[in-house]
């Protein structure tokens, strides 16, 4: 059963330069349990797009231009604020990159791990706080009974992520954003927490989206792969199409330019070029100008998704079906 | 081949004071504490390590960016350390710095004519405008970044054409050995793979050797030739970069490595990972012992006792751990 699809998302934001297209063509469904990998550049829309679903762009200069996102069959981009209120933190929970700048320094960790169960929930304060103590517990925190009333200039970066990881959990959310959850986190504290979030989606089932640019990522949490690029999406498919049998020039690209450690190679064969301004979108793919599969056509018009028969496996290119 | 770059013992100390009028220290932080290695001529050694575990302090050591408080250093047959502030000046043409973070590193203020000629007007006094020009515009050649914008501001290009800048600036003077400090970490995924190709040509090119300070070992992988893997102000493993990969000794090495997921679905699902406990220690009072033990996987009563020395585990393949 899909708890969240999300049709045609346009999100623009209108500057002084011009109009922004941030997120210009976004879809997809989330099932139950499952892991949904969004992945792309500074700059692509992936956070953007995931923002709007909240309610979290600012608004002037940005605005949703088009689009439905159906959480249990409610749209969430039509809620009045106050409605929207009730789902978000509650049912869709998000944590945030960097776990240094997410949390207010001055007050004590259980006044910040609760709050939002005071706001949602009719809970007496013993009852929040043993909650909190619950939370920390299934996230791997250690003594947190006593570290609960700790500040967090007390915890390292990898106990502060694992603390808003906590926040995120304590009214049992049926989704749960994570962007860039690991990417201000050394590589060994980032194997701690991927494996948190593999171990506890194992054991709360709730369905979860990771926004991120490291493939790596990724492949260890995905079940499906969504890759973004200048406010469209141009690939969608199982973790195991993407990788194996991806479709989209950029797709293709961007896995062989990765260094990779598992892999012997010579050259690094790179993708040109640097990613485009958004405001100066011209017609045509928006891969075009990088694209080493460019024909006339590309540069003319717009691709549509096109379907492999096989699978639940678009890519957004002219020439992906017979790639 | 004698080495472009030895360091030997090389200790950088940080003294934390406390008190605003009267200061006394009240510890040291040993960020760079014995580190020795060599780096041959056309060469990469990369340097990998978590943050704060002295890599970028050690990088910036070695070109006295930082005083160190012992140690030797010597580049090109040159003793580092016991050069006056004078003779630095001049003889930091042969040794350059490449940074992070390409939007901090370049002056706002300045244009791309300006940033490439600094070097060139330090280094020479005043000179013949046309002359600095025709080399500016073979740096900006030389790095692949049109001519045509030798008149733009910094703002106007991207994170990858930025960072393209700041290696023409330090290619200016020609130098033998640039200290790359996470060249490419501040970069997008599309755009790191064009950087480090081009500081691949350009070390043919121009028979450069980089120390390539990384946290990214398989961007480090790429590039060097050599790595040494620091933790906690000391190198704990040092080999050639097949054999580092091939037969990593030193359980930090085994756990940073088994800790990179790859981009492959089917073989996450089938690793085995080393996962280490808790994180970094403090570094004003690391462990007794050996420094790795509070989060070491294999622990044993010795590592309380004893620093492990730095050995030669054979074929040039350096451990420091009582068990390699």
């Amino acid at each position: 059963m899909a708890v969240l699809d999300v049709k045609n998302l346009k999100t623009y934001f209108y500057t002084r330069e011009g109009v922004v297209k941030a997120v210009d063509d976004f879809s997809f469904t989330l099932e139950m349990g499952m892991t949904l990998g969004i992945v792309g550049e500074s700059g692509s829309g992936k956070s953007v797009s995931v923002c709007s679903l909240l309610g979290l762009i600012p608004k002037p200069p940005g605005r949703i231009v088009a689009g439905q996102a159906l959480y249990r069959g409610n749209d969430l981009l039509q809620m009045s604020e106050s409605q929207l209120r009730r789902v978000r933190g509650k049912k869709i929970a998000m944590i945030f990159q960097d776990p240094m700048t997410s949390l207010n320094p001055y007050l004590r960790i259980a006044t910040q791990l609760t709050e939002v169960l005071a706001m949602h929930t009719d809970m007496t304060a013993s009852q929040r706080l043993a909650r909190g103590i619950e939370c920390m517990n299934l996230v791997g925190i250690p003594n947190a009974a006593s570290r609960i009333h700790d500040y967090p200039h007390q915890f390292s970066g990898g106990m502060r992520q694992r603390v808003m990881i906590a926040m995120a959990l304590i009214t049992d959310p049926d989704i749960l954003i994570a962007d860039e959850p690991t990417t201000a986190l050394d590589v060994t504290i980032q194997a701690q927490i991927l494996d948190l979030l593999v171990d506890l989606q194992r054991k709360i089932r709730m369905s979860v989206i990771i926004i991120t640019h490291d493939l790596g990522v990724i492949a260890r949490l995905s079940d499906r792969v969504l890759i973004m690029y200048a406010g469209n999406k141009v690939e969608e498919g199982a973790a195991d199409d993407i990788f194996y049998r991806p479709q989209h020039p950029y797709t293709q690209g961007l896995l062989r330019s990765l260094p990779r450690l598992d892999v012997e190679h010579e050259e690094l064969p790179s993708i040109a070029g640097s990613p485009p301004d958004l405001v100066l979108l011209k017609q045509g793919c928006v891969f075009a100008p990088r694209c080493p599969q460019r024909q006339a056509v590309c540069v003319e018009d717009r691709p549509i998704p096109i379907k492999r028969a096989s699978s639940q496996h678009t890519a957004k290119c002219h020439w992906s079906a017979d790639a | 081949m004698s080495a472009l770059l030895r360091v030997e013992d090389l200790r950088v100390h940080f003294p934390i004071l406390k008190g605003a009028i009267f200061q006394r220290r009240v510890a040291v932080l040993k960020a760079v504490d014995g580190v020795s290695f060599a780096l041959q001529a056309g060469e990469t050694l990369g340097l990998v390590g978590e943050s704060g575990c002295g890599k970028s302090t050690l990088g910036r050591g070695i070109i006295r960016l930082y005083q160190p408080v012992s140690g030797q250093i010597t580049i090109d047959g040159e003793d580092v350390v016991a050069m006056s502030a004078d003779e630095l000046k001049h003889k930091r043409a042969g040794f350059q710095m490449i940074f992070q973070d390409p939007y901090a590193s370049l002056n706002p203020r300045m244009t791309v004519f300006d940033i490439i000629a600094e070097p060139l007007y330090t280094a020479w006094g005043r000179r013949d405008r046309n002359v600095v020009k025709r080399n500016v515009l073979e740096l900006m050649d030389s790095v692949s970044l049109a001519r045509k914008f030798i008149r733009r501001y910094p703002h106007e290009f991207s994170g990858g054409q930025r960072q393209r800048i700041a290696i023409a600036r330090a290619l200016a003077l020609k130098p033998k050995l640039i200290i790359c400090d996470e060249p490419v970490s501040a970069l997008d995924v599309s755009i790191q793979s064009q950087i480090l190709n081009l500081l691949i040509e350009l070390q043919r090119e121009f028979n450069l050797s980089y120390l390539f300070i990384s946290h990214d070992l398989s961007a480090v992988k790429h590039i060097s030739q050599n790595i040494a893997v620091m933790y906690l102000g000391k190198i704990v493993e040092l080999a050639s970069c097949e054999e580092l990969f091939r037969a990593p000794q030193h359980p930090y090495t085994q756990a940073l490595l088994s800790a990179v997921p790859y981009p492959d679905p089917r073989q996450e699902r089938q690793r085995r990972r080393i996962l280490l406990r808790d994180d970094l220690p403090d570094p004003t009072c690391p462990p007794r012992g050996c420094r790795f033990n509070t989060r070491c996987h294999k622990v044993v009563d010795k590592c309380y006792r004893d620093e492990p020395l730095f050995k030669d585990v054979g074929g040039k393949h350096f451990s420091a751990c009582h068990l390699s």
